[in-house]
């Protein structure tokens, strides 16, 4: 099962298309935006939007949602601010906060795959208590971090590449392997499409919901850690707006590969920052991108709707003769 | 002929008060503790009392019609934001336009209503999930808020005469107006639930649209209305709190989490885990007494968050686990 | 072939009408034409001397003509009055619950239902469920009743409260054609019978003082077996490989101890809601029994799940193919080596040998012979047959020692059958196989000890060759 198959050449086509002609537009009203510096400042805004989109990817992949990942991601910032100013070494607090995040992730999937709670409700119940938690150290104020120690994380390096591009990389690599290339992923997407089926052919039904829901934590957290870090303060609000443009990309990938994937999600964060930033580049003010995020989201979901029609129908009807076939026997 | 179908009453009724009422215990338990445990007459006063049940028929306003949209077996995440494009709609008109200040409220009602009539088109004939529709339409609320007030707020200057204002903001005798206008609405709104056909369809489609359709009930047309109906009091309420002052753009993302826990903590009220109107009136007065409360202890704000999303998950599982038990005489679970 | 073939069916007022016939008869199909599920290719349908014409669900309700399935379409959190008066509360937007309830309870009262309407649906058991929709069927003047299958779910003390009041309708003048396959009942409450067979009407009976079994066993059977299936097993069974003792599922199934062996089909029949679909959930440890044991190999075992069953050397063909069998939008590849992926990665990190899992599958495709392009279609795509096949491969991938096959052929066309069939003979060389099925001849042609479940209950347990079709069948349908 590629990702690439010929049936989504059309909706690939199309997606390349309004992609070059987007960029071609921005660098159109403004010569700047295809120069490599520019290029570089937005590859790394795309970086949070796309490490936090990773987890999210595999909770909709296995057929759930997740309306508190963002402010897990705030408690984790937060907690892990916390920690640097109590001069606990950057890795240190990074892992501890990290940790912190796999034990909501942790509840979150334990609560909707083995207790089978909704989804919904239980993952507003985990937000509130994150997000009242995110309070806990500070009482809601911003917390400062030592630029120098944490900057690293924004401004450093690592072979070479900067590194919230080197850690985008690393972790797009490793878990679209994952996701495409092991047996987990092939559990991940049965366990999606038909949850009794895939439990009657073995495979850990419940596991798989959790491990999801906890990627979706720690990424989004390590998302909000790199957020804090651009920022040099530990904000509980840091990460308040990354519920829209996840979702977005998340959707636009499944909108053009016909189902979520990790490609497409990339993709995706990468059309949603890169609209939100020629925005910007053309002098609109900021939140105008919102606006533009949001529609590109309907139209993602009505394509991805019209696309998939096809397929469904075909479905369908294949199931009508069978059913047929039964009652003649 | 007896044949054994007639339950044995006496026993359910009180299973049945334990369950379906037992929220109203905690408020109870809630109350008793905040009054022995602060000085007398600073929480159990009249004026503080009525402070707490003017707050929570604030915020109930805002998400009475969302509760049917969630009775229904949709979402919608969109209500929020919409109040927020309501509230700086309305400033704007008032301020910049020029519009007499009641007038622009309507407008500003009736514009926040289109995007439940969007939502519910997008949902029953384009057949989205409402989940991921009413995100992206809150998405383009806010911005749109944004835009017209200018990326900040706009503050308003108030006619303290006009009609709108006195039912926001005045009080009759020592009794807020728009405690009475909140009481009279959710009052009108059970009425509706538990007395028309209109109510008695919402829960029908939401618990088995199958059914539903099966007995010739209109589902588009009762989906379509319930979104319009969340929609306008989400509008309504972000006028009511541009009348407070100032319109913020912002409000959308404060309200989204605290009025989902609301409607959700209140659907262990009454109806066994189906949201409902006096449900979510009782859950926004619990949880403005637990921040009136908390703040007069003098705990920290956060507080408030954790026992509410304590509150929820046990709420749910709860009613989850009820609602399984009533099915599983039926179906063999996986 | 046809599902229905020039069904001829006459049913007078007042007169309780019981349709027979084996799965697949033909009987559902009747009853979906005749509300409107299904629309007929041919043929005129008249109510009271006039032809009508029943195309939508609609249709058949204006004709006064209702259906009460056996998993009735009810909003559970509803009262039963609130349930019978749905879509109908009243003419103006207000509704009045006291008279939704009083109207309820004449209307129960003038037909002598004794049931309690206040009582929430959810709380209901199965038979008031379908008593409430028999309520609204007659709120709504409904003359004709069509009752599927209703009594497969129920208790005998549920089944005399439904007939009771079935008699009570008779005395009304309301008509019931009354679909099942169980003899015992026809002799209680029917006043005629049509047999169904192969998708036409064998004989109409009156029923009289009594029916005889083995007569109507015939009746629906037919023809003798033809030499559909591959040869019996000639060598001499081996030890017992699975066993269980005492095995019990709450409200389904109680005390089935069986035995399975190499070299030998050990076949369960029993009806559709006799128990069979859940003994094979139990067995492979997606259920967990209320009692007794599973022994394999001679070795106790508690399954904790079919992961843990995979493992144990035990597969289930899963009865309900479409929503148990198959993962519909994944391909033919990875659906048929799922359960044991292990032989296709590496080992590290679980990753996939594509080369490998590629060259697996497409020897599972030519071994079974499975008719896909190529096995990176989607099984959702494929004809009935070729998705069983899938759920076969599937399992042969996992090398298990014990196969059971639940509701094997549902659905598949005459050829994917037969190999199906032979697939199962030459599986019980290699490992234990157990068929369970509602299918009485695929269980005479296939298995060589034949037990029977009726009701939950063990009826019967021996070699095939030493029972006839007939008696399997009578221990089947006839009183627990």
């Amino acid at each position: 099962m590629s990702v690439t198959k010929n049936e989504n050449f059309i909706s690939i086509i199309g997606f390349i298309i309004i992609f070059t002609a987007v960029i071609g537009f921005f660098t159109f009203m403004n010569p700047n935006f295809l120069t490599a510096k520019y290029f570089l400042t937005m590859f790394k805004n795309v970086t949070i939007i796309a490490i936090a989109s990773i987890g999210l990817t595999f909770v909709i992949a296995v057929n759930h949602t997740d309306l508190s990942f963002y402010l897990t991601a705030g408690f984790s910032a937060m907690f892990m601010s916390w920690l640097i100013s109590k001069n606990f070494s950057v890795p240190a607090a990074v892992i501890t906060a990290l940790i912190g995040s796999v034990v909501f992730g942790f509840t979150t999937g334990f609560a909707i795959g083995v207790a089978r709670l909704p989804d919904i409700i239980s993952t507003i119940a985990i937000g509130v208590i994150a997000y009242g938690c995110s309070y806990l150290f500070s009482n809601g104020q911003k917390i400062y971090v030592n630029k120098s120690n944490i900057s690293f994380l924004n401004d450093g390096n690592i072979l070479g590449i900067p590194t919230p591009i080197f850690f985008l990389l690393l972790f797009y690599i490793i878990f679209f392997i994952l996701m495409e290339k092991t047996k987990y992923g092939t559990y991940i997407f049965a366990a999606g499409s038909n949850r009794i089926a895939a439990r009657l052919s073995g495979i850990n039904t419940n596991a798989v919901i959790i491990f999801s829901y906890i990627l979706c934590t720690v990424f989004s957290s390590f998302a909000g850690m790199i957020s804090t870090a651009s920022r040099g303060n530990g904000d509980v609000a840091t990460t308040a707006n990354f519920l829209m443009p996840c979702f977005t990309a998340v959707f636009i990938g499944s909108a053009v590969f016909k189902r979520p994937n990790l490609l497409g999600t990339f993709l995706g964060a990468f059309f949603v920052r890169m609209m939100i930033d020629g925005v910007l580049l053309l002098g609109i003010p900021y939140y105008v991108g919102d606006l533009v995020t949001s529609i590109l989201l309907i139209i993602s979901l009505l394509i991805s709707k019209l696309n998939t029609f096809g397929s469904f129908k075909r479905i369908r009807l294949v199931a009508a003769v069978n059913t047929k076939g039964g009652v003649a026997k | 002929m007896n044949n054994g179908l007639q339950g044995n009453k006496g026993n359910d009724i009180i299973k049945k008060i334990l369950t379906n009422y037992m929220l109203l215990f905690i408020i109870a338990g809630i109350f008793i503790v905040f009054t022995i445990r602060l000085p007398s007459g600073s929480f159990a006063s009249v004026s503080n009392i009525l402070k707490i049940f003017q707050v929570g028929s604030v915020y109930s306003i805002v998400i009475l019609g969302v509760t049917w949209v969630i009775s229904m077996n949709e979402i919608d995440t969109s209500f929020g934001d919409v109040a927020a494009f309501s509230s700086v709609f309305s400033a704007v008109l008032i301020m910049q336009v020029g519009l007499p200040p009641n007038l622009a409220i309507v407008i500003a009602i009736l514009t926040g209503s289109l995007f439940g009539i969007i939502n519910g088109i997008l949902v029953t004939k384009a057949k989205l999930n409402s989940l991921i529709v009413t995100i992206a339409i809150s998405g383009i609320a806010k911005a749109i808020a944004y835009i017209l007030g200018k990326g900040s707020s706009v503050s308003v200057k108030q006619d303290r005469t006009q009609f709108f204002y006195q039912l926001c903001q005045g009080a009759t005798g020592i009794i807020p107006n728009i405690l009475i206008f909140g009481v009279i609405l959710v009052v009108v709104m059970i009425l509706i639930q538990e007395k028309t056909k209109f109510g008695q369809y919402i829960y029908a489609i939401g618990d088995n649209q199958e059914a539903a359709n099966v007995a010739g009930i209109n589902i588009t047309k009762i989906k379509l209305i319930v979104f319009f109906i969340s929609s306008f009091f989400a509008a309504f309420g972000g006028t009511m709190m541009m009348l407070r002052g100032a319109a913020m753009p912002t409000i959308g993302s404060n309200l989204f989490l605290e009025s989902f826990t609301k409607i959700f903590i209140g659907a262990t009220l009454y109806k066994l885990g189906k949201t409902n109107i006096l449900g979510t009136f009782v859950g926004a007065v619990l949880m403005a007494m637990l921040v009136n409360g908390l703040a007069k202890v003098g705990a920290p704000s956060y507080m408030q968050q954790i026992i509410t999303g304590i509150l929820l998950i046990f709420g749910v599982a709860i009613t989850s686990v009820l609602q399984r038990r009533r099915q599983r005489a039926l179906t063999l679970e996986e | 072939m046809q599902a229905l073939d020039n069904v001829e069916l006459m049913v007078k007022e007042g007169e309780v009408h019981a349709l027979l016939g084996m799965n697949g008869a033909g009987k559902s199909t009747l009853v979906k034409i005749l509300s409107g599920v299904y629309t007929k290719d041919s043929g005129r349908i008249f109510i009271d001397g006039k032809e009508v014409f029943i195309n939508h669900a609609q249709d058949a309700m204006d004709c006064g003509v209702a259906t009460v399935y056996q998993h009735p379409q009810l909003v559970y959190t509803f009262t039963g009055y609130e349930n019978i008066s749905l879509g109908e509360e009243s003419r103006s937007f207000v509704i009045n619950r006291d008279i939704m309830r009083k109207t309820a309870q004449e209307l129960a009262k003038e037909y002598r239902i004794n049931i309690d309407v206040t009582k929430m649906v959810g709380d209901m058991r199965p038979v008031e469920r379908e008593l409430i929709c028999i309520l609204n069927a007659l709120s709504k003047k409904s003359k004709i009743l069509i009752l599927d299958e209703p009594t497969s779910i129920l208790t005998e003390k549920e089944i005399e409260i439904l007939f009771d009041v079935i008699r009570e309708l008779k005395t009304k003048g309301v008509s019931i054609i009354f679909v099942t396959h169980r003899l015992d009942e026809v002799n209680q409450i029917c006043d005629k019978i049509t047999v169904f067979r192969d998708g036409k009407n064998i004989q109409s009976l009156e029923v009289g003082k009594g029916l005889d079994s083995s007569y109507i066993a015939e009746l629906m059977l037919g023809r003798k077996l033809e030499k559909f299936y591959p040869p019996k097993s000639t060598d001499q069974p081996s030890e017992v490989v699975l066993a269980t003792h005492g095995l019990s599922l709450e409200r389904r199934f109680v005390d089935i101890s069986l035995s399975a062996r190499k070299n030998e089909i050990l076949g369960v029949f029993g009806l559709v809601g006799s128990g069979i679909d859940e003994l094979s959930k139990v067995l492979f440890g997606a259920v967990k029994p209320s009692e007794g044991t599973i022994i394999l190999n001679g070795e106790g075992k508690k399954f904790r799940s079919p992961n843990d069953a995979i493992k144990n050397g035990i597969f289930l063909v899963p009865g309900d193919r479409q929503t148990e069998g198959y993962v519909g939008d994944q391909s033919v590849e990875n659906n048929i080596t799922m359960a044991k992926m292990n032989k296709v990665t590496y080992k590290i990190f679980g990753l996939i040998n594509a080369g490998a899992k590629k060259k697996d599958a497409l020897k599972m495709v030519e071994d079974l012979s499975i008719a896909t392009p190529t096995v990176k279609k989607v099984v959702a795509e494929l004809s009935g047959g070729n998705q069983q096949k899938v759920v076969v491969a599937k399992g042969l991938y996992t090398d298990a020692n014990v196969y059971v096959f639940c509701e094997p052929t549902v659905g598949v066309d005459v050829g994917a059958k037969y190999s199906i069939y032979e697939i199962m003979r030459q599986l019980s060389k290699t490992s234990a196989v157990i068929l369970i099925s509602s299918d009485i001849e695929e269980i005479y042609g296939m298995a060589d000890r034949v037990m029977v479940i009726n009701q939950g209950k063990m009826k019967v347990e021996t070699k095939t060759n030493e029972i006839t079709m007939n008696t399997i069948l009578v221990h089947a349908v006839s009183n627990a």
